[in-house]
C-alpha cells in the first residue's frame, strides 16, 4: 500500500526513483571489542590520538593568532579535548568493558548527546556541535572512520536521497554523483540549499515530516513536486499515472524551448534583458545561446568542499570558462558572499563565532576584513575579464564608504597587476547588491557611484521584514509582496533609471513566474534567474503589455492585505 | 571542605567560554571542586559536565571545594563569578 507524505516543493515536475536514506549523524555506533591483552595498547592509542588532535588545534590556533575571537574559540575547544570526565569514561570502557577506543568514543558521544538533549538554553545546546567535531576528528585519527564525504562511496544514479537536513555542499555532491532528487524532513524552500538545487534542477522537497521514519532504503518513491507530495511505494496505477504525466511534461518542455528562440520583447515591443544566475562554472554549458548574459555568478562554491583557498590562477581559469562560454556577453561575477546559512569548508569560518551570522561579518564586510582573500579574487576577476565584458558585483553593501573602500582596493590591485606585467581589463563595471534596506533607501545617492545595481530579493525581504527564512517557525511570514518590500524595489529601480544605470533583480523573485508581471509593472527591464526558469518567465514576458500592467500597479502597492494583493498580482 | 552558593550574573549564562574559564581556574588548584545545580553535579575540571548544568543567567550554583588550597580556590572561583566571567554583558 502506498503512503503519501506532504512537504514543500522547491521546484516543479515529477521525479521517480528509489530511496536511499542518509544519516547525517555519521558516527559509527557499531560495536567492536578488543582482547584483554590489548587494553594497554588500546588505551595508549586513544591517548595518543588525544595528544595529536591537541597539537593540531594548537597549530591552527597559532595560525590565526591575530584574530582574537577565533583564538579564544580555539582555546575553548582545547578544553573540550582535555576534558577529564570524557577521558576517564572512555578509558573506563576500554579497561572494564573491553570496547575498542572507537566504540567507546562513539558511546560516550551518544551519552553526552543525551544529556544535551535536556538542555533548554539554545546557546549552550549548540556547543554539542563542537564536541561532535572533536569526536569526529578523534575517530578520524583512529582511522576506522575516515573523514570521507558521505556521498562519495555510493552510487546515486536514479536514487532519491532522504535525509533530515542538507547543506549546499551536500547538494553539489549529490548533483555531481547524478542523484535524482532530495527529500528532507526539515529545512526551508528559501535556504541556499534549496536555491542551489533549484538552479541545478535537482528535484527537492523540504519539510516532508516523518519521511525518515516512513521511508526505507530502496523503497520506490514518486516526488510529485506540483502537488507537494511524496508517494512511498506507489501501486501500479499510481506509477502509470505519473509516468504518463512525465511523458506529457517532456513534450511541453519541448514546446517551451521554441520560446527561447524568440527575441525577448514584450507584447508592446519593449526589450527585456533575461540573464542567468550561475552557481557552478559547469552550469554554463547548459545555458541557451539566447540568454543575455550572466546576471549573477555566485563564487562561494569555488571555496567549498576543500581545506585550502582557491588560488588566483585557479579562480581565473574558472571565470574564464564562463566568459568563453558566454561569448562576449556581459558576465557578472559576485565577490565572495559567505556567512548566514552558506556553509563553507574549514578554510573559512565566520558563522560559528557569530551569534547572528545574518547580521554578522558577511559579504563585503568579510572581504574588507580579510583583504588578502579579497585581493586574490579581484585579481583573478580582472585578469579573466581581459578582452571580455566584466561586471563585478559586491554583496551586502550598506554604505557609500564600503563602495569607496572597494574601489580603492580594486585600483590598488590594478596597480599591482600592472607591476606584475599581467594582462587584465581596466574597463569593468562595478555594481552593488541591494539586499539591505539601508542600501535601498540610499539608492539615489549610491547610484551616482556605481555602474549597476542588482536586487537580491531573498535577503532584502529577510532584512526588511526581519524574517529568518530558514526558521521554520516564521518562514510562512516571509512575503516578497509586502508593501514595504515592493516600495523599496520600486525606489531602487526609479533611482537607477534617473542615474541611467542598469538595474537587475537576481533574487528568487526574478525566476518566479507569478511575480514576472509585477516586476515589469514596477519598471524592471532586466531579470536574472536560474536557467531552468527562463522558458516559463520568458513566455510570460512575451505576452505582457507593460502599459496595461502599469495602470494596475498602484492598487497593488496600496493594498495592505496579503490575500488581496496576491489576487491582484494574479490578475495582472 | 567548604561550600558556597554562587549566582551566575552574566547575560549568556555559563556557556562554553565561561565554562572554559572555570576549568582554567580549577586546574590551578589541587583541591577537588564540584559544581551542583538542580541535583546535577559537575567536576570543575570537565567543561562538558559544566555545560550540562545548563546554568543560564541568575541561576544559583552550589560550589563545594575540598583540599589543601580550598580557601584560595574558593576565592578565585567567587571572583570569577562576581566579575561575570570577565565578560562585559
Amino acid at each position: 500500500m502506498s503512503i503519501i507524505l506532504k512537504g514543500l516543493s522547491v521546484s516543479r515536475g515529477i521525479c521517480i526513483g528509489k530511496a536511499i536514506l542518509i544519516n547525517k549523524d555519521d558516527i559509527n555506533y557499531a560495536p567492536s571489542y578488543i582482547k584483554k591483552s590489548q587494553v594497554k595498547s588500546e588505551t595508549k592509542r586513544f591517548l595518543k590520538s588525544l595528544v595529536s588532535i591537541k597539537e593540531e588545534y594548537k597549530k591552527s590556533r597559532d595560525k590565526i593568532k591575530n584574530n582574537l575571537p577565533m583564538v579564544k574559540l580555539m582555546e575553548t575547544q582545547l578544553f573540550f579535548i582535555e576534558d577529564q570526565d570524557f577521558q576517564t569514561h572512555i578509558i573506563d570502557m576500554i579497561e572494564n568493558d573491553l570496547y575498542t577506543a572507537n566504540w567507546a568514543i562513539a558511546i560516550e558521544f551518544k551519552n553526552i548527546k543525551k544529556s544535551f538533549d535536556d538542555i533548554k538554553d539554545k546557546y549552550i545546546k549548540e556547543r554539542l556541535i563542537d564536541i561532535k567535531q572533536i569526536v569526529l576528528s578523534l575517530l578520524d585519527l583512529l582511522q576506522l572512520n575516515k573523514k570521507e564525504n558521505i556521498y562519495s562511496n555510493i552510487s546515486l544514479e536514479n536514487k532519491l536521497i532522504i535525509t533530515d537536513e542538507i547543506t549546499p555542499k551536500d547538494i553539489i555532491d549529490i548533483y555531481q554523483k547524478q542523484g535524482s532528487g532530495v527529500i528532507t524532513s526539515h529545512g526551508s524552500k528559501s535556504s541556499h540549499s534549496a536555491i542551489l538545487s533549484k538552479s541545478l534542477s535537482l528535484p527537492m522537497i523540504v519539510k516532508a515530516e516523518s519521511s525518515k521514519e516512513v521511508i526505507r532504503d530502496n523503497d520506490d518513491i514518486i516526488m510529485d513536486l506540483d502537488n507537494q507530495i511524496v508517494i512511498v511505494n506507489p501501486d501500479q496505477f499510481e506509477l502509470e499515472y505519473y509516468k504518463n504525466i512525465q511523458l506529457h511534461r517532456n513534450s511541453l518542455q519541448k514546446s517551451l524551448r521554441k520560446v527561447l528562440k524568440k527575441k525577448s520583447l514584450t507584447d508592446d515591443g519593449i526589450k527585456i534583458n533575461i540573464m542567468s544566475n550561475l552557481e557552478l562554472s559547469d552550469e554554463v554549458n547548459f545555458l541557451n545561446n539566447d540568454c543575455d548574459g550572466v546576471g549573477l555568478f555566485r563564487t562561494e562554491y569555488l571555496y567549498m568542499n576543500r581545506n585550502d583557498l582557491p588560488s588566483e590562477e585557479e579562480q581565473m581559469s574558472v571565470y574564464r570558462k564562463v566568459f568563453k562560454a558566454m561569448n562576449n556577453k556581459p558576465v557578472t561575477l559576485r565577490t565572495l558572499d559567505i556567512g548566514s546559512d552558506k556553509e563553507v569548508s574549514e578554510n573559512i569560518k565566520v558563522g560559528d563565532i557569530a551569534k547572528n551570522p545574518a547580521l554578522g561579518l558577511r559579504g563585503i564586510r568579510y572581504s574588507l576584513t580579510e583583504k588578502n582573500i579579497f585581493q586574490t579574487q579581484i585579481k583573478a576577476m580582472l585578469r579573466a575579464g581581459y578582452n571580455n565584458s566584466l561586471r563585478i558585483l559586491i554583496p551586502m553593501i550598506t554604505s557609500l564608504n564600503e563602495i569607496m573602500k572597494t574601489k580603492e582596493l580594486i585600483n590598488n590591485v590594478m596597480l599591482e597587476l600592472k607591476k606584475e606585467r599581467k594582462k587584465f581589463t581596466n574597463k569593468y563595471d562595478l555594481g552593488i547588491m541591494i539586499e539591505v534596506p539601508a542600501c535601498a533607501l540610499q539608492a539615489d545617492e549610491l547610484s551616482k557611484h556605481v555602474n549597476f545595481m542588482s536586487i537580491g530579493t531573498n535577503d532584502l525581504v529577510q532584512y526588511t521584514l526581519a524574517i529568518d527564512r530558514i526558521d521554520d517557525e516564521v518562514s510562512s511570514l516571509y512575503d516578497p509582496t509586502n508593501p514595504a518590500v515592493l516600495s523599496l524595489i520600486k525606489k531602487v529601480i526609479e533611482s537607477c533609471n534617473r542615474s541611467n544605470i542598469d538595474v537587475t533583480v537576481c533574487g528568487e523573485m526574478a525566476g518566479e513566474k507569478s511575480y514576472t508581471k509585477l516586476l515589469l509593472g514596477l519598471g524592471l527591464k532586466s531579470f536574472s534567474m536560474h536557467p531552468q526558469a527562463i522558458p516559463e518567465v520568458k513566455d510570460i514576458i512575451l505576452n505582457s503589455n507593460i502599459n496595461k500592467i502599469k495602470r494596475k500597479i498602484n492598487a497593488i502597492l496600496k493594498s495592505n492585505d496579503r490575500l488581496q494583493r496576491e489576487k491582484l498580482i494574479r490578475g495582472l | 571542605m567548604i561550600s558556597k552558593d554562587l549566582q551566575v550574573l552574566n547575560k549568556l549564562g555559563l556557556h562554553a567560554r565561561a565554562a572554559a574559564k572555570v576549568v582554567f581556574i580549577a586546574n590551578k588548584f589541587v583541591s577537588d571542586i564540584t559544581l551542583v545545580k538542580d541535583n546535577k553535579e559537575a567536576d570543575a575540571r570537565s567543561i562538558m559536565k559544566i555545560l550540562m548544568l545548563s546554568a543560564s543567567k541568575d541561576s544559583i550554583i552550589n560550589i563545594t571545594i575540598d583540599g589543601n588550597d580550598e580557601i584560595q580556590a574558593m576565592n578565585s572561583i567567587e571572583k570569577l563569578f562576581q566579575n561575570k566571567f570577565d565578560e562585559d554583558l
